[in-house]
């Protein structure tokens, strides 16, 4: 239950229980029984926490990268020890006599990890250490491993995510050299083994508080981490080869396995910025169906696919993919017992795949894409005026005039005739819009 | 239960140790190096780009950084580790060649060897070898570094040397200098 919604039965209660509607000791079971969501959701302190302490060491990082040639090396070999001491007494303290604290136990995580790359940053300015963002990098990566395991802190692991990342990234052969100079010393299977740490430590902290403030932006740091990865792994896997279709059709089923893994079991709240795999997941769909639309994009698609080699790391891939989605796809059916509202993004793989088998027949391809959008989008709209949600029947809407508005781009008329169009299809949303909430409220 | 909670405090307790364990092995062996290490003066050419978490830095490209492999010694194509012997000279110090066993004697540095930077000649292959010296970069203060560039860029014929310090084939760069002044100082004037 949101914070608001438990403010409104709080206030509620006293006059339920005047009225004879529900006991005084079931008031009191109700509000308990919801206290503990709430309790849970309360949770701006600890951001306002993160945000602190994030801002207070990202400030001592930068002022030191000034480079103050006033202080000799021993004020400033002085200044590192004293910098990652005091980080660490503070943690030391707030685990030791606040361990209760959740936004201190969170502050002082992120505060010892970015107090460990000051002092690195520091000893590397003061003795002029060769080396590469990525050594440097890597050697912050390593030394701060743990911390976010021993406060606990799910700031530190947030970071140590986004350090993740960028060293992962350093490390890919043909993507080091765009970011970084050179290799990172960790191994990829010592990268790999760091990255399972994080998702354990995600794990626990979903299982002990899912709607936390701060395993929410958890799962916002591996939900972009394991998309940048995957995005990263499949473009050096198939660029050599230029296997568009091959490329498309993993995105598919990454995609879809990030909307359905989010909708079954990573979700973390009402709000839509709560669930972060079903979002990037839906939108990555959304794009994806949206290019195979365009005329114009088949086109491109024809020239871009006429070399079809695929290599055995994406096949390995896609077979993996297809099997997890196919799972996630059984048990979502399950779970629903009816055809889902939003069926469209469930099968997106599918018309991914349709879409290639008709590529001889180009007009044939993009027709059955837009029967397949347009099918989906109505269904969406058909369900939103079932189940009266407002929200479900403009998300339908909205895409058939984008589907609309793509073939007005695609076709060669003036900047009049596409001027109409987009007003037109505007009125006639707003229009529809505001005749759904007049039903809705007289249905209400 | 409590015996978790021990152990997490022994956890808690060996990463501080790491941390500043590390921290306090590069000090007291950068400072070893800076207060016994010989001193030898190279010739470079500054640039300057910047780093996001240790500042603006003068990137320095020493000046032939190529050198004979030493005699009796041949490279392999998977050598990557070599140690430059150091000697001085009259106008600016050099190396002498490029050895792949650790000299037991003498004033070395551990290099990075190139093996796909072989210059071969049809008479002597495999003669010379390129390499890069274990530092590239001389931090400096935010408004310097700028001015450090600008000054070599303009051609005004200041040479530019980087003071190292060089001990047990490790080596750290002490200043960068113009003639006996430290470029620092030199900026100010």
């Amino acid at each position: 239950m949101s914070k608001e919604n438990y403010q409104w039965l709080e206030k509620e209660l006293p006059s339920w229980v005047k009225d004879g509607l529900v006991s005084e000791g079931s008031a009191q079971v109700l509000l308990h029984r919801y206290e503990g969501e709430k309790s849970s959701q309360r949770s701006s302190g600890i951001a306002f926490s993160l945000l602190g302490f994030a801002l207070v060491g990202l400030g001592i990082i930068s002022i030191l990268a000034y480079n103050w040639d006033e202080l000799g090396h021993l004020e400033r070999t002085l200044l590192a020890v004293f910098l990652l001491v005091g980080a660490q007494a503070f943690a030391f303290w707030v685990k030791r006599f606040k361990p209760n604290d959740t936004s201190l136990l969170e502050g002082s995580g992120v505060l010892w990890f970015l107090m460990m790359g000051a002092s690195l940053a520091i000893i590397g300015q003061t003795y002029h250490l060769g080396g590469t963002m990525s050594d440097f990098l890597s050697m912050w990566l390593l030394l701060s491993f743990g911390i976010a395991w021993l406060i606990p802190s799910s700031g530190a692991a947030f970071f140590q995510i986004i350090l993740w990342t960028f060293v992962w990234l350093g490390s890919r052969s043909d993507f080091g050299g765009t970011l970084m100079p050179t290799h990172s010393f960790l191994s990829p299977w010592m990268l790999a083994l760091l990255a399972l740490s994080w998702l354990g430590f995600y794990a626990v902290q979903y299982k002990k508080d899912k709607s936390a403030n701060a395993t929410l932006l958890l799962s916002w740091a591996i939900a972009l981490s394991v998309l940048v990865v995957f995005v990263v792994e499949v473009v050096i896997d198939t660029h050599q080869m230029q296997n568009i279709r091959m490329t498309l059709m993993l995105f598919a089923l990454f995609f879809t396995i990030y909307y359905l893994a989010g909708k079954l079991y990573l979700s973390q709240g009402e709000k839509s910025w709560q669930h972060p795999f079903e979002r990037i997941g839906k939108l990555g769909v959304l794009i994806l169906l949206l290019v195979h639309v365009s005329y114009n994009a088949e086109q491109w698609f024809f020239h871009l696919s006429l070399m079809r080699a695929t290599s055995n790391g994406s096949s390995l891939m896609g077979f993996m993919l297809v099997l997890v989605f196919g799972a996630l796809l059984a048990l979502f059916i399950r779970k629903e017992k009816r055809l889902p509202s939003e069926v469209l993004f469930c099968v997106t793989p599918i018309i991914v795949w349709m879409y290639g088998v008709l590529q001889n027949e180009p007009y044939t391809a993009m027709l059955f894409t837009n029967i397949s959008v347009i099918l989906g989008a109505s269904w969406m709209i058909y369900c939103g005026a079932k189940e009266i949600k407002i929200g479900l029947i403009n998300q339908g809407m909205l895409l058939i005039a984008l589907v609309i508005w793509i073939h007005f781009m695609d076709a060669n008329f003036d900047l009049v005739a596409k001027g109409m169009a987009f007003i037109i299809t505007g009125v006639l949303f707003l229009s529809l819009n505001a005749l759904m909430r007049r039903r809705f409220k007289v249905l209400s | 239960m409590k015996q978790i909670k021990y152990l997490l405090w022994g956890f808690f307790g060996l990463l501080c140790v790491v941390q500043l364990g590390v921290i306090g092995i590069q000090i007291w062996s950068y400072e070893r190096i800076l207060k016994e290490g010989d001193v030898y003066y190279f010739n470079v050419l500054p640039l300057d780009p910047y780093d996001a978490f240790r500042g603006r830095y003068v990137t320095l490209r020493f000046e032939n950084a190529q050198a004979p492999i030493a005699q009796g010694q041949r490279s392999t194509k998977y050598e990557s580790l070599g140690y430059a012997i150091l000697e001085h000279q009259e106008k600016f110090d050099t190396v002498k060649e490029i050895t792949f066993l650790k000299p037991q004697i003498g004033s070395f540095l551990e290099v990075n060897v190139r093996d796909d930077y072989l210059i071969t000649t049809k008479k002597n292959p495999s003669s010379m070898v390129y390499f890069s010296l274990p530092f590239d970069r001389f931090y400096m203060r935010e408004d310097m570094a700028p001015k450090a560039e600008n000054l070599l860029r303009v051609r005004s014929g200041v040479k530019v040397k980087a003071k190292l310090r060089v001990l047990n084939g490790k080596g750290v760069i002490e200043d960068l200098m113009v003639g006996e002044i430290p470029l620092s100082s030199y900026l100010t004037k």
